[in-house]
């Protein structure tokens, strides 16, 4: 993503108002970027609260987002299968039976191949596979979310200071994210998880640590083109400072950017944690796609060819991690009407 | 082979796979699967010409040795191939271990015990053509006494040597400060002869590496060690002892045995082992595979901190006080289904185990009979009990009554291990039907192997590969093992220590007579399984597999439904024989319970690797790549698409 692309997006506010005004009267003050109160024209007979008219604009600005996703097709696909998978997930309590996931449990036979009981077989154990995918997908999915949301809050942070503040601190954090880009990510997750202890909480740090920096680079290009708009100006003016400038003004215009840096980032984070996984640096007391792999590659399910008990979280994986892709990429377009344009 | 005196080596060999560097193998075994043709076009098309035969064996933990030292060899892969170039001087037979002649044909003792008579076989030489003498045997032994670095390794036996002197060319007289029974085998394979007319001229043999070129006394000699890849060794024309079959032999390293199974399917290597179930399995089905298996001897255990502690008495570590009770101990040992874990574990390919010495090595093994420990959560209740662990707290967990905690006990298995993710789960199940808790932690193997080293565990998984010389592993429990400074230490089990069982440790010792040590040694075994200081849950069978269209005739040690690697000695590999050149005479030597794939190949060629080499798989995968490039594809497509929308 190069930085034009976003100095574009950051005239978004300027261009959308007459856009949508063409589209419906009714929507044009309502402006999702920041500085829409000063482009209300008085069309408005009341004036409200600050807080009323700015949650007006939410609401709106939220109906607008829902309306144009709702016209991807592909990102529409991408929420549904996550809305199922997330529901499986959340719900598994409910219809499975946790205690079937120990050993000792175990209700099938040595490597079932799929049945009407098993539906995806069974293990060299005897549990279900399908079973151990859904609860899988607990780890696998709180790993990715969590350590993309930790990343993504650095690569924000980070990117923020270098931005507003500009300066030998700007050159040092940049330095660092230069550093951090060039770095193989995984080489380096690998070697923080070796070197910390492989758990749960070790493999989020691990990721998130090796996938913040191109979200720093972004940020940084958005906060410069934001903060060079003249209602910042006015706003240092009438002696806001630097507290407010970000929390204020800056980072809600970023939102958007953010959010779909974010819902990309889940994707390459449950495929870092699969590979980690994979590779025996997992949580070995916790069930993930990865570390189902693994398993499955240690019980020797290839020579046996237990296809059953590799392909299921392999598809899982590839499944999950394509409805991020699509929903991040639909996000993008709905966020920047270049990229919607000709639609 | 390696036995147990080896200590560190067993003791990490066994780790197949350890900690650290896994990822950065695993990421190589990726790129070995990917590219075996370059890797092993050489060694293939080497066994294919008319007129060289090599036998590839496919191993893993090559990679861990750090040289090929003979006499400071702790590695099992460093026993394997010392026993492929050097003869000790008493072997252990191929029948059933007993000690049988090797560089020497006959020895004696005198009535005292300490004087032993070894005279050498005139026959044998060295693959330069010089004859092995006792010379030769006494210059390596006052190596092993006077170097600190092979003194550390064997000890056990040449710090009891008086004198070793060569009364002739052939006669060895070694004399003795107490009578040992070690004196009737002298360590077997443990100690390999070195030629004190290459040797005499090392300035410092301790640091030899092993050296391509070097006369052996054994039926090869080392031609080639490219580190962590293979070893390639070249066949001695006339090997006193018989030349094998065959021209070469090599042995490569893999990092995984999927790896390994993959290779012998496709007919990249020739013999393969420490298969698990699932691998044996598929490989009963292949058509010019035969499979091999029969009990092991490694032993897979739970080990209890029985009290860390130093020679003096001060504590170490922090296990927990109730595991010092042998009430405790031995509850537990009530609870654990042995069977079940061998059905779970290893699909039947094991044996429940009892104590320190596995059946294969029937003159020592002890059957519990009567003592049998029934597996019975009502009789571990009833001696928690009686040894007064009857109050409970608020959870229902029992409460030692001395140290007034509630019996929650730590127990650490290793992460990288995958089987024992799934035993555990049944012992910690077992284990709470005593109210008894167990928190299980999985651990890295080198952090756990530290942890037990400092007494810093309750309870922990471990595993050991006993040698013949019983005194080698049960030598681990004795006292005098234990730290004398508060400090870690790998050379005891569990941190027992017994005087009763000290005293018939000394008595077996010194007892000449066969008949009479293997008592005390059984008795030694009773005792053990009595006090649980570790639970020995099984012993593992060998599994293996070689390529039936290639080779025949494999040794097995013991010879009725043994093992063909990790002998204690090379007659697994000596006797093996190119089909080719076998004549269709295969009389089953290796009468396992796979004969009937015993393919009696035609003279000739041997046929080129077969096209079913997927076994089922490969389909699968197909799908599972062609699935996966589809959404590739797909959003490649889909990106494509945006970003002319963006031009």
């Amino acid at each position: 993503m190069s930085g034009d692309g976003l100095n574009e997006r950051s005239g978004r506010g300027e261009e959308r108002a007459p856009s949508a005004e063409k589209a419906k009267a009714g929507a044009r003050p309502i402006n999702p970027s920041g500085d829409g109160l000063n482009e209300r024209s008085g069309d408005r007979p009341t004036l409200k609260s600050g807080r009323a008219i700015a949650w007006a604009r939410r609401r709106a600005a939220l109906a607008d987002f829902v309306r144009l996703y709702s016209k991807q097709r592909a990102g529409v696909a991408g929420l549904l299968v996550l809305i199922v998978i997330t529901a499986a997930t959340v719900f598994a309590p409910f219809y499975t039976d946790e205690s079937e996931l120990r050993a000792v449990n175990a209700p099938g036979g040595r490597l079932e191949s799929p049945n009407s009981t098993f539906w995806f077989g069974t293990d060299e154990v005897g549990r279900s596979i399908l079973l151990q995918v859904i609860w899988g997908a607990r780890v696998s999915l709180q790993i990715g979310i969590v350590a993309a949301v930790l990343a993504v809050g650095l690569g924000t942070l980070i990117g923020m200071t270098a931005a507003h503040f500009g300066g030998w601190p700007s050159w040092l954090l940049m330095r660092l994210t230069d550093w951090f880009i060039v770095l193989p990510n995984l080489v380096l997750a690998i070697a923080l998880v070796v070197a910390l202890g492989a758990s749960r909480f070790t493999i989020i740090v691990a990721i998130a640590l090796t996938s913040w920096a191109a979200t720093a680079r972004l940020v940084r290009a958005q906060t410069m083109a934001i903060e060079g708009r003249p209602y910042l100006e006015r706003a240092k003016a009438l002696g806001a400072g630097h507290w407010h400038q970000m929390s204020r003004h800056v980072l809600p215009n970023l939102m958007p950017l953010i959010l779909a840096a974010a819902t990309l980032q889940v994707s390459s984070a449950i495929l870092a944690e699969a590979a980690l996984s994979f590779l025996g640096l997992g949580d070995p007391s916790q069930i993930s796609w990865g570390t189902l792999l693994e398993r499955a590659f240690h019980a020797g399910a290839i020579s046996y060819g237990a296809w059953w008990y590799m392909l299921p979280p392999g598809l899982a994986i590839l499944f999950v991690v394509l409805a991020f892709t699509l929903c991040g990429r639909a996000m993008e377009t709905v966020l920047n009407p270049r990229l919607r344009g000709s639609r | 082979m390696c036995s147990s005196t080896r200590l560190r080596g067993t003791r990490i060999t066994m780790t197949t796979t350890p900690d650290m560097r896994r990822p950065f193998r695993l990421a190589a075994v990726t790129l070995a699967l990917t590219l075996p043709a370059s890797v092993l076009a050489a060694p293939v098309a080497l066994a294919d010409s008319d007129e060289t035969h090599t036998l590839i064996v496919g191993t893993a933990g090559l990679d861990n040795i750090p040289h090929m030292n003979p006499l400071d060899s702790g590695w099992l892969i460093q026993g394997e191939l010392n026993n492929l170039m050097y003869d000790p001087m008493i072997r252990w037979s191929q029948d059933d271990y007993s000690p049988s002649p090797g560089l020497v044909t006959e020895w004696d003792f005198s009535d005292d015990g300490l004087t032993w008579t070894y005279t050498m076989n005139p026959d044998a030489t060295w693959s330069d053509g010089e004859p092995i003498t006792a010379h030769d045997a006494k210059f390596t032994y006052d190596l092993l006494m006077e170097n600190p670095v092979f003194n550390g390794r064997h000890g056990e036996l040449v710090n009891n040597f008086t004198s070793v002197e060569a009364t002739d060319d052939h006669t060895l007289v070694i004399e003795i400060e107490e009578p040992s029974a070690l004196m009737a085998h002298l360590n077997g394979t443990s100690i390999m002869i070195m030629p004190e007319h290459v040797w005499g001229d090392i300035e410092n043999p301790d640091e030899y590496h092993g050296e391509p070129g070097q006369p052996t006394s054994g039926a090869f000699e080392l031609a080639e060690w490219r580190e962590g890849e293979f070893v390639r060794l070249t066949a001695v024309e006339d090997y006193w002892a018989g030349p094998v079959a065959y021209d070469e032999f090599i042995l490569q390293n893999f990092q995984t045995p999927e790896a390994m199974v993959q290779a012998l399917q496709a007919g990249e290597v020739d013999l393969i082992g420490n298969l698990n179930p699932q691998q044996y399995a598929a490989l009963e089905a292949a058509d010019h595979v035969t499979t091999s298996t029969g009990p092991g001897r490694r032993l897979q255990s739970l080990n209890f901190n029985v009290g860390a502690r130093t020679q003096d008495g001060e504590e170490i570590g922090d296990g927990h006080p109730a595991l010092r009770d042998p009430a405790v101990r031995l509850a537990i040992h009530h609870v654990i289904d042995k069977e079940q874990l061998v059905q779970v574990a290893m699909d039947g390919h094991a044996i429940p185990g009892v104590s320190l010495v596995p059946p294969i090595f029937s003159d020592y093994y002890w059957e519990p009979g009567d003592e049998f420990i029934e597996v019975s959560a009502d009789i571990g209740n009833q001696i928690l009990d009686d040894a007064g662990y009857d109050e409970r707290n608020d959870a229902g967990v029992r409460i030692d009554p001395e140290s007034g905690e509630p019996l929650e006990f730590r127990l650490h298995y290793h992460s990288d291990r995958p089987t024992y993710a799934i035993v555990k789960d049944f012992i910690v199940d077992w284990v709470a039907e005593l109210d008894i808790v167990l928190n299980d932690i999985a651990m890295d193997t080198t952090p756990l192997n530290e942890a037990g080293d400092a007494g810093n565990y309750d309870i922990e998984f471990g595993t050991w590969n006993p040698g013949p010389e019983a005194t080698g592993t049960l030598v681990y429990h004795t006292c005098d093992r234990l730290p004398t400074e508060p400090e870690p230490t790998d050379l005891t089990f569990a941190f027992y220590c017994n005087e009763d069982y000290d005293a018939l440790f000394e008595a077996q010792l010194a007892e000449s007579d066969l008949e009479a040590r293997s008592e005390i040694l059984r008795e030694m075994q009773a005792l053990l399984y009595e006090e649980t200081p570790s639970i020995q849950m099984y012993y593992e069978n060998q599994l293996e597999a070689y390529n039936s269209e290639r080779w025949t005739n494999f040794g097995t040690q013991p010879s009725a439904g043994g093992m063909i690697r990790e002998q204690q000695g090379a007659f697994g590999y000596e006797a093996a024989t190119p089909v080719s050149m076998d004549g269709g005479s295969g009389d089953d030597a290796t009468d396992d319970d796979a004969t009937d794939d015993d393919t009696p190949a035609d003279d000739g060629e041997p046929a080129a690797a077969s096209d079913d080499d997927g076994a089922g798989a490969t389909p699968w995968i197909i799908a599972a790549v062609v699935i996966v490039v589809a959404a590739g594809v797909l959003l490649f497509v889909r990106r494509r698409r945006t970003a002319d929308e963006r031009e």
